[in-house]
């Protein structure tokens, strides 16, 4: 059956959307879920690639990148939270929302990487090496020096 | 912003109460975070603060406390008689 986007918007109005629920609308929810990444509404755009990323399918990865070349560092920020529900994100979008020039988004894609791979790709290391030198902000120096520590690279 | 993406959340240590809003967050989000830290549950009521089909639903604003809501607010040990 066709889901519908009064029944996405049912899920995602919410102040705090219950995710696990609202995933098993499944991937006919895509193009409503991009529709409203898209938008002109900021959280529903950051809840709408949240739920995508859980549905995990490749049009997933397709609206979480999307999402990450959007000018709103809310939206680019929930792309990076959404990083840690795929598993097959591609090295580029990693490195794009490690390098993103909003600091919280930068943070929030540090975290996502540790907390969803077991050890880092020799690119995305090298840029998690670079943040643990360079970045400008002391706090994400430190963080990315931890994640280096605690993930081997493959 | 939080992960995953809410406008507001009240879950929080215990003893340390306490609720955080998104930047993009409606008006009423801060009032309905602190009604759960207060102890208020959602409802199914638009014209409600607690509402727990998204603040940005509200009907007829300002959104309304009913009675026994007012009393679980004043009955909270982190509520202050002033």
């Amino acid at each position: 059956m066709p889901v519908t986007m009064q029944q996405v918007r049912a899920q995602l109005d919410r102040d705090e959307p219950d995710y696990p629920a609202a995933a098993r609308l499944g991937p006919e929810a895509f193009p409503h879920l991009r529709q409203l990444a898209q938008g002109d509404d900021p959280m529903l755009a950051s809840k709408a690639v949240y739920l995508a990323s859980l549905i995990g399918t490749e049009q997933s990865v397709a609206i979480v990148n999307e999402a990450a070349g959007k000018p709103n560092p809310i939206v680019r920020a929930a792309a990076a939270g959404a990083l840690r529900n795929l598993d097959q994100a591609p090295n580029q979008l990693l490195n794009s929302l490690l390098n993103d020039q909003d600091v919280g988004v930068r943070k929030v894609a540090l975290r996502s990487v540790e907390a969803s791979r077991p050890s880092l790709p020799a690119d995305v290391a090298t840029n998690v090496r670079d943040m643990a030198v360079n970045d400008p902000n002391p706090h994400l120096r430190q963080l990315a020096g931890g994640v280096i520590n605690r993930l081997s690279e493959e | 912003m939080t992960v995953p993406a809410f406008n507001g959340c009240a879950s929080h240590p215990a003893g340390r109460p306490g609720a955080v809003v998104a930047q993009g967050a409606t008006r009423w989000t801060l009032g309905h975070e602190v009604g759960h830290v207060l102890g208020l549950f959602h409802v199914d009521d638009n014209n409600r603060l607690m509402t727990g089909n998204g603040t940005a639903n509200i009907t007829n604003p300002p959104p309304d406390l009913v009675t026994s809501e007012v009393n679980t607010v004043r009955a909270s040990n982190l509520s202050v008689g002033c």
